[in-house]
């Protein structure tokens, strides 16, 4: 993509937020901070990113890989050989197997969250993006577990269903206790109840 | 400061509190170790670790203690054997027990096969100072009931008809006239009692008591790895850790093996083997046939076979030595005949979960082998790229092939949607064929549907064609029995509805009909190897023509391929997306939705 034109969306999209900030309109503020900052990210960043996530998560999920010799990493392309009890399969490490989408999505909410003070976005950003990385090699290794032990066959299945239920759950996880509760908490839209019990102090 | 003072007093008497329950406790604890100490002790054993009431004995251990009549004689290693002079046994030692009252005594040799007894009637002769003297053979001694107080252990280490060494280990009651055999009278027996000087006469060789070596105990050394030679005696792979050894088939799966360990110091894979209770590991296997195969980190393997015949032999590998002798095998193969490794190997029973995983290389100046890094893959004819990436066996013959070499190995890579293949083959079967091995019955499935699809909207069946530089097609090239050398081929689909006749060039082709791929296929002497790629974009294309629906080439998210003509296993490569864009948005929907639902409920309780 043309460094101009990137540099000229990136002057308009700090113009709009200084707009918005002006005008208090926080909501629309927040809008169009983080998704401004997904793309500019996402169209910046991700060339750059893309192998190191991809090595890493396959260094992560490597780990388990060669301790229990289910799966092997080689980590300069990001590529999982997994050995299977009637042949073998390639697990390639792409964009979409990285995290990094995932990655910058949350960082991008994050980093104009007004709950959080800078420091805590900043801290909250790094320990955020440590977990998912993890949970994205927890994936990985529960779909290369899969087709090792029950064949080729099982890759459907562990990829669509069980390797995806698994991370999604996670990152709501991360979410709601990154986004939701705090905000709750801290906005006073309401204490933070279960069901019947007493709201927390 | 008087939440100071406060806080200090309370850490005083926290800490004094402390004091006093181990000034409590531990009286308590002495005195119950004391008591304890003295059950034992009048029991005639000593606990580790407690209080003995009774001042501690002086006194020199009798060194012969540690000898446990089993039949295993590696308590003697550190005694040298006595003089063997008519050649019957290869060793043989004496010990006396500090008081005189035992008399040890082992010997080995070689049995000839597990049914080989003979040293059962080898003869021990006492002779006592006056004369009376008597000889027992071992079987009798083993009875029991010529000498009472007689103890003897023997092993036999042959297996099957494979020689072995035995080893015999006896202990006698002594001084003993062994008057069942001997007949000796009462008087001859009391003198000879009371004299008790006896001479030992074994293996050609006669011993005084008085000459009987002080008994070495062995000590206890922890073994050090300082190499190993292929020379059918065992006690170099000591300080290797050995692993189970488990045949794969139902029919003896605790039989042909027990223990295997492997060691890699880059010039040799050193292979040890221990056959199982009833059985030979070259006789393991699902097909029974001892076939083994040292698999490398890149998936590629070394095959060889192993025959117990004439002290063990092994084929499959130039340069390989074996040696076989009781139930064990050591085995060196050159790592010159290795296929392409870059960390390590595995070893263990062709196409079998590998006996030994992970066998790196010890020596640190030849760390990593040479495949090098992988790079990424050229589509050129040139297959060092590909030295790198790990392969999957292909093979039709099974573990119950008849050569020493596998069918072929292949991979896929992929990038940027191109999909990319290698597939090799060094059997002669195949090299017979001269290029036509790659030629036949090949198959790259989507997303795990194998099933054939003669309409055309799923999976490719490629053909070969040959395309001039001008673009003219040749339908029907040869593409078997090639003379040495590299050829390209166009990949076609073999349920194309081409009208041979009248697309005589590539220009003549519709858009849905272009070629999707490239193949390139080398004949050598000793190996025959291919590459190929495939344009997924184009391969959607020709697929999306004939479907109801749009295919892209991101549907394609599991591409196996199969090479029919080298085997019927298939290679395969999958991504494994996450689905961001879908757990983006479910993500955002909890964290959004449970704020929206506390506003929600915050104004209706207003």
């Amino acid at each position: 993509m043309n460094p101009i034109f990137v540099i000229i969306v990136i002057a308009l999209w700090l113009y709009a937020l200084s707009v918005l900030n002006r005008a208090k309109l926080n909501f629309w503020r927040y809008l169009c901070g983080s998704m401004g900052l997904f793309v500019i990210m996402l169209v910046t960043l991700r060339e750059i990113l893309i192998v190191p996530l991809a090595q890493c998560v396959a260094a992560m999920a490597g780990v388990i890989g060669n301790i229990t010799g289910t799966f092997t990493p080689y980590l300069k392309y990001g590529i999982i050989f997994i050995d299977t009890a009637v042949g073998s399969m390639t697990l390639q490490i792409d964009l979409e197997c990285s995290g990094i989408i995932e990655i910058m999505a949350f960082v991008s909410l994050l980093a104009f969250f007004r709950v959080y003070t800078v420091y805590e976005r900043i801290i909250v950003g790094i320990l955020g993006t440590a977990y998912i990385m993890v949970c994205n090699a927890l994936r990985i290794t529960l779909i290369c577990e899969a087709v090792h032990f029950f064949g080729n066959d099982a890759y459907y299945v562990a990829h669509t269903f069980l390797g995806r239920i698994f991370f999604y759950v996670l990152t709501v996880i991360l979410y709601f206790y990154v986004f939701t509760k705090p905000h709750i908490i801290q906005m006073k839209v309401g204490n933070f109840s279960y069901g019947d019990n007493k709201p927390s102090a | 400061m008087r939440k100071r003072e406060r806080f200090i007093r309370k850490l005083a008497l926290a800490v004094s509190g402390m004091f006093a329950v181990c000034a409590v406790l531990v009286p308590v604890q002495m005195v119950d170790a004391a008591e304890t100490a003295a059950e034992t002790n009048s029991a005639g054993t000593m606990a580790v670790g407690t209080i003995s009431e009774k001042e501690p004995e002086t006194k020199v251990a009798d060194p012969t203690s540690t000898i446990v009549i089993d039949g295993n004689i590696d308590d003697w290693k550190a005694m040298d054997s006595l003089k063997v002079s008519d050649g019957s046994v290869k060793g043989w030692r004496l010990a006396k027990s500090a008081d005189g009252s035992k008399l040890y005594f082992s010997f080995d040799g070689v049995a000839t096969s597990e049914w080989d007894g003979h040293y059962m009637w080898d003869t021990l002769k006492i002779t006592f100072a006056n004369g009376t003297s008597y000889e027992v053979q071992i079987a009798n001694l083993a009875g029991g009931w010529i000498m009472p107080g007689a103890e003897v252990a023997v092993t036999n280490g042959a297996s099957g008809t494979n020689a072995g060494d035995y080893a015999v280990e006896c202990v006698l009651p002594m001084p003993n006239t062994g008057t069942s055999v001997a007949n000796v009278d009462a008087e001859s027996q009391a003198a000879a009692e009371a004299d008790g000087a006896y001479s030992v006469t074994f293996a050609g060789t006669v011993i005084f008591e008085t000459d009987i070596p002080e008994f070495v105990p062995l000590e206890e050394i922890e073994p050090v790895y300082e190499g190993i030679v292929i020379d059918g005696k065992y006690d170099d792979w000591a300080a290797v850790s050995k692993v189970e050894a488990k045949c794969p088939s139902t029919e003896h799966v605790e039989e042909c093996l027990s223990n295997a360990a492997c060691v890699f110091d880059g010039e040799y894979v050193y292979i040890y083997l221990q056959d199982g209770k009833d059985g030979n590991a070259s006789g393991a296997g699902v097909a029974s046939n001892g076939r083994y195969a040292i698999t490398t980190d890149l998936g590629r393997q070394l095959v060889f076979q192993l025959t117990k015949a004439n002290g063990g032999s092994v084929s499959g590998v130039e340069g390989a030595q074996v040696a076989y002798y009781g139930d064990k095998w050591e085995i060196a193969i050159p790592a010159s005949e290795l296929p392409m490794w870059k960390q390590g190997v595995s070893f263990g029973l062709y196409q079998a979960e590998p006996i030994v995983n992970g066998v790196v290389n010890i020596k640190g100046d030849n760390a990593t082998g040479p495949a090098g890094e992988f790079d990424g893959i050229v589509y050129d004819g040139l297959y060092g790229d590909w030295e790198a990436y790990p392969h999957t066996l292909i093979q039709y013959a099974t573990a119950g092939t008849q050569t020493d070499e596998p069918d072929g190995e292949g991979a896929l890579y992929l990038e940027d949607e191109v999909l990319y293949g290698h597939v090799v083959s060094s059997m002669e079967a195949h090299l017979q064929q001269k290029g036509g091995e790659f030629d036949g019955a090949i198959s790259i499935c989507f997303n795990g549907n194998r099933e054939y699809n003669g309409d055309k909207t799923w999976n490719l069946y490629p053909r070969l064609v040959a395309v001039a530089a001008d673009g003219t097609i040749d339908w029907d090239p040869d593409t078997e029995n090639l003379e040495k050398g590299s050829y390209e081929f166009y990949l076609a689909d073999a349920r194309g509805e081409y009208n041979t006749s009248t697309q005589t060039n590539i220009s003549d082709l519709a858009e849905h009909e272009k070629f999707y791929g490239k193949m390139i296929i080398t004949v050598g002497e000793t190996i025959d190897e291919t590459e190929f790629m495939v344009d997924l974009e184009q391969a959607a294309k020709f697929l999306s023509f004939y479907s109801d629906n749009e295919i892209f080439a991101s549907d394609f998210k599991m591409i196996e391929a199969q090479f029919g003509e080298i085997g019927q296993d298939y290679l395969a490569i999958a991504g494994a997306s996450s689905g961001p864009w879908m757990g983006i948005v479910i993500a955002m929907a909890v964290a959004g939705g449970a704020v929206c639902y506390k506003r929600r409920r915050n104004e209706v309780t207003k």
